[in-house]
C-alpha cells in the first residue's frame, strides 16, 4: 500500500519556470556585462603566451588545417617524426671531408665528419629547421644552438651541403688528397640564438647578457603557431572560459578584443604581421631585442619597432650594405622580403588589397598557401574583373590566353627573385618595363620567356603594341645578344640563377634551332659558374629540358654533383656531352662568351643573418 | 484514486515512450547513412556529428526512461491527486527538449560551442531533474 503523498503540480512547474526565468535574466545581466568588456581595448602586453594546444581545445578546425602547414614544421625538437634525412650511415663528400649521418645508442640524430680517413668532428642534431624544401639541422654547445652545415634537400630526397644552397662562391680548392679549410667547410654554421630564432619561432627572445656573454634563449613555442600572428592568448583563453561571453561573441559578430585576428585588423596591419617575418627588417634598437626579444605584437604598428630593409637602408651611418639584396629599382631579390613588394606594388593602393588578398593561412595548398579559388590568375581577376574573360586577357596581353604568356602573373610578377636555390615570383606587382629595366639592370618578364630574345626587342615590342602593331613583324630585333645569355654569362650571381632557371621553364619560348644555344648555355655554366647554387639551378633546369624532350640523355646528368670538385664535375659533363652528340650542343660565341665572363659579378649575396 | 486516471497516465507515458523511441530510432537510422554514404557535412564537421549523436542518444534513452515510467513510476504516484501527471509532463518535456536542443545546436555552430539551440538542453535537464527527484521522494515515502 502505497503512503498519500501532498501533490504538488503547480510548485514544481512554477519551480521549474523560475529557474529558467533566474537562467535567462543571468544571460541578460552577463550579455551586458560582456558588451561592455567587448568595447574596451585590450592591451595583449599583460597577455602570456600558451601555446597551441590550448587553441586546439575551442579551435578544432584552424589547429587542423595550421597542422599541415609547414609554419608548424618550421622549427621542430629532432625526432623520429621530425627528422626527414636518412639518417641510416647515408654519408655526403665535400671538398675532401666526408660527413656521415647516422643514429647513436639512444637513437640520437648524428653526424661524425671525417678527412682522409680520420675523423675529425662529431654533432648531435638536437633541432629541425624547415621541411618545405630544406631541412636544416641545429647542434647545440652549451647555451648555443647552431646550424650545421648539412641539409636534407626534401625534393631529391638527398643530403647537400650548406655551401651549395647559398649564394656564395666555391671555397678555396683543396690540393689533391686533402680536404677543405674547416672554415670554409663551416661557411654557413650560423649561430641560431640571435638569427634564425626570430622568424622560426613564436615570441622569440635570445636572451642575450652581454655582461655574462650568454644566451638564455626562449621562444614561446617552436615553429610558426597560432600565436605567432594572433598575439598571446592567456587573456583570450581565460575571458572565453565563460560561456555568456562566447555566445555574445558568436551571436552579435563583435570582434574579440582579447585576441589579434589578422582578418579583422584592416589590410595594412594584416599585412603587417606577415611582414614582421616576411620582409627582412632593421631593429631600431637591435642590442634592446638580443636582450629581451622582438617586442611586436600583431596588431601594432611594424614600424615602432622597425624598418623594413632597403636599397637605401643605412645602418651605423654606412649605406649600401643591403643593396646587394635589391635589384637597381628596389624590387627585392631575395626571398623573405615579400613584404617590401607589397608595400611597392601598385595593388596596395587598393584599402583592402593585403597578403591575404591571395594568401590563406588555414585552407589551400600548403606549399604555397594560395587562397582557394585564387590560384593563378583568379587571383588578379577577382579585382580586375574587366580581365576575367580569356578574350580581355589576350587583347591585353597580347598573348595566347591559355598559354604561359596570356597569365597575368608572367608578365606582372616575374620570377626575379632568389631563395632555397631556386628563383621564385617577384612580390612587387608591376606593369612590365623592359626599357626601364633594362637600365635599372633588372630582368625583365619578356626576355624571361622569349629566352632568345633581347632586351632591345623587348622594349620595342611594346611600343609596337602601343602602336597596334604586332611584336613579330619586327625584323632583326634578336640581333643583339638574348638578355638571358648576357645574363646568365656576365652578370651578377642572382642574374645569373634567374636566367639559369628560365632557360628550364616549360613557358621558355625560342626558336627550335636555339635548343643547341640553350643546352650550350646550361652545359657552360654546369662546367664553370663558381657559385654551386647557379651550378644547381642550371642542373635543375637541364634536367627539366631533357625530361620534357624525353631525352635518352637524362641519365648521363646523375653523375652531376653541383658541389662536386671541378675535375670530377667536368668529367660527368664530358660524358653527358658524348651522350647528347656534338651536334646537339651550340656552344656561345668565344669572344661574345670572354667578354661576358670578364664582367661577371662575383659578389657573395647574403641572404641576411 | 480513480484506477481509470492511473491507466490514462501509464498510457499517456507510453504513447508519447513509444512515438519518441520511433523518431529517435529513425534519426539514428539517417545517422547511420550519413555515416555510410560518407556524407561530407556530417563527417567532416566534428562538432556537428557529435551533437547529433547526443541528440540520438539523448532521445532514444529518454523515450526507454517514458516507457519505464509507464510500468514503474505510474504505480508509485497513484496515490497523487493528478495521479503523477505533473511528473509525466516534466520527463516529456525533458525527453523532447534535450535531444531537440542537442540536435538543434548542431546546426548554426560556431567553431568551438553548439548553436543557440542547445539552450534548451539546461531546460530540458531542469525538467528531469525535477522529474526524476519527485519520484526518488516519492518512492522513498512509500512502502
Amino acid at each position: 500500500m502505497l503512503e498519500s503523498v501532498p501533490n504538488r503540480p503547480r510548485v514544481l512547474m512554477t519551480a521549474v519556470l523560475v529557474v529558467t526565468l533566474a537562467l535567462a535574466l543571468v544571460a541578460v545581466r552577463r550579455g551586458r556585462s560582456v558588451a561592455a568588456e567587448l568595447a574596451s581595448a585590450r592591451n595583449l602586453r599583460s597577455s602570456q603566451y600558451v601555446g597551441s594546444q590550448q587553441c586546439k581545445r575551442c579551435h578544432a578546425g584552424h589547429y587542423a588545417s595550421w597542422q599541415r602547414t609547414f609554419h608548424r614544421t618550421m622549427t621542430q625538437e629532432a625526432g623520429t617524426r621530425s627528422v626527414l634525412g636518412k639518417f641510416d650511415g647515408s654519408t655526403l663528400d665535400y671538398m675532401g671531408v666526408r660527413a656521415r649521418m647516422h643514429r647513436g645508442p639512444l637513437g640520437e640524430f648524428l653526424i661524425d665528419w671525417s678527412a682522409g680517413g680520420a675523423q675529425r668532428w662529431q654533432a648531435q642534431v638536437v633541432r629541425t629547421v624547415g621541411s618545405h624544401r630544406y631541412q636544416q639541422y641545429l647542434g647545440k654547445s652549451a647555451d648555443r644552438y647552431f646550424r650545421l652545415p648539412i641539409a636534407w634537400d626534401v625534393e631529391q630526397r638527398r643530403f647537400i651541403h650548406m655551401n651549395g644552397a647559398f649564394l656564395t662562391p666555391d671555397p678555396v680548392l683543396p690540393a689533391a688528397g686533402s680536404s677543405v679549410e674547416r672554415a670554409d667547410y663551416d661557411r654557413h654554421v650560423t649561430r641560431w640564438n640571435d638569427n634564425c630564432v626570430f622568424c622560426h619561432n613564436v615570441h622569440p627572445n635570445p636572451g642575450w647578457d652581454e655582461r655574462r656573454g650568454q644566451f638564455t634563449t626562449q621562444v614561446a613555442e617552436l615553429g610558426i603557431a597560432c600565436e605567432a600572428c594572433h598575439g598571446p592568448g592567456s587573456q583570450h583563453v581565460a575571458r572565453n572560459a565563460d560561456p555568456w561571453r562566447r555566445y555574445a561573441l558568436h551571436l552579435t559578430h563583435v570582434p574579440d578584443t582579447s585576441i589579434r585576428n589578422p582578418a579583422r585588423l584592416g589590410a595594412r596591419r594584416s599585412a603587417e604581421v606577415c611582414g614582421r617575418c616576411h620582409g627582412q627588417r632593421i631593429s631600431a634598437d637591435i642590442a634592446r631585442v638580443h636582450r629581451d626579444g622582438d617586442p611586436f605584437i600583431p596588431g601594432e604598428e611594424l614600424s615602432a619597432y622597425s624598418r623594413p630593409l632597403a636599397v637605401d637602408t643605412t645602418q651605423n651611418g654606412v649605406t649600401g650594405l643591403f643593396a646587394p639584396r635589391f635589384w637597381r629599382d628596389g624590387t627585392a631579390r631575395l626571398t623573405a622580403y615579400e613584404y617590401q613588394g607589397y608595400l611597392q606594388s601598385a595593388c596596395r593602393r587598393s584599402a583592402s588589397f593585403s597578403c591575404e588578398t591571395c594568401h590563406a593561412m588555414h585552407a589551400g595548398d600548403p606549399r604555397a598557401q594560395l587562397r582557394p579559388q585564387r590560384e593563378g590568375d583568379a587571383a588578379c581577376v577577382a579585382c580586375h574583373s574587366q580581365f576575367a574573360s580569356t578574350s580581355a586577357r589576350a587583347a591585353h596581353s597580347h598573348h595566347r590566353a591559355d598559354g604561359p604568356g596570356g597569365s597575368c602573373i608572367a608578365c606582372h610578377m616575374p620570377s626575379v627573385v632568389y631563395g632555397l636555390v631556386s628563383v621564385h615570383l617577384s612580390h612587387r606587382i608591376e606593369r612590365p618595363d623592359p626599357a626601364q629595366q633594362a637600365r635599372q639592370g633588372r630582368p625583365d618578364a619578356c626576355t624571361l620567356c622569349h629566352v632568345d630574345a633581347s632586351r632591345p626587342w623587348a622594349s620595342s615590342a611594346l611600343a609596337w603594341w602601343s602602336r597596334g602593331a604586332n611584336a613579330g613583324d619586327s625584323a632583326n630585333t634578336t640581333a643583339s645578344t638574348p638578355a638571358v645569355t648576357e645574363a646568365l654569362l656576365g652578370g651578377d650571381p642572382i642574374e645569373r640563377a634567374v636566367a639559369a632557371h628560365a632557360l628550364g621553364q616549360a613557358s621558355a619560348h625560342f626558336a627550335p634551332d636555339y635548343l643547341g644555344h640553350v643546352l650550350g648555355l646550361l652545359l657552360d655554366t654546369l662546367e664553370t659558374d663558381n657559385y654551386p647554387a647557379v651550378r644547381a639551378i642550371a642542373l635543375r633546369s637541364l634536367r627539366a629540358m631533357l625530361r620534357r624532350a624525353h631525352s635518352p640523355a637524362l641519365h648521363a646528368v646523375d653523375c652531376y654533383e653541383p658541389t662536386a670538385l671541378p675535375e670530377a664535375r667536368s668529367s660527368c659533363l664530358s660524358q653527358l656531352r658524348r651522350v647528347l652528340g656534338a651536334s646537339a650542343v651550340v656552344s656561345a660565341d668565344v669572344d661574345l662568351r670572354a667578354a661576358l665572363r670578364a664582367r661577371a659579378d662575383t659578389t657573395a649575396i647574403e641572404i641576411g643573418e | 484514486m480513480n484506477p481509470e486516471i492511473v491507466t490514462q497516465e501509464a498510457a499517456a507515458a507510453r504513447r508519447f515512450g513509444w512515438s519518441s523511441l520511433c523518431v529517435w530510432a529513425a534519426t539514428g537510422l539517417s545517422l547511420e547513412a550519413a555515416q555510410g554514404w560518407k556524407l561530407s557535412s556530417y563527417l567532416d564537421d566534428e562538432l556537428t556529428r557529435q551533437l547529433l549523436r547526443l541528440g540520438h542518444a539523448h532521445g532514444a534513452v529518454l523515450s526507454l526512461m517514458l516507457l519505464v515510467y509507464s510500468s514503474a513510476g505510474v504505480p508509485v504516484l497513484e496515490q497523487r491527486e493528478d495521479a503523477g501527471a505533473s511528473v509525466r509532463k516534466l520527463l516529456c518535456a525533458a525527453a523532447l527538449l534535450i535531444p531537440v536542443g542537442f540536435t538543434l545546436g548542431a546546426f548554426g555552430h560556431s567553431e568551438s560551442d553548439p548553436g543557440v539551440g542547445v539552450l534548451l538542453v539546461p531546460v530540458g535537464a531542469l525538467c528531469l531533474l525535477a522529474g526524476l527527484g519527485q519520484l526518488a521522494l516519492v518512492s522513498f515515502r512509500s512502502r
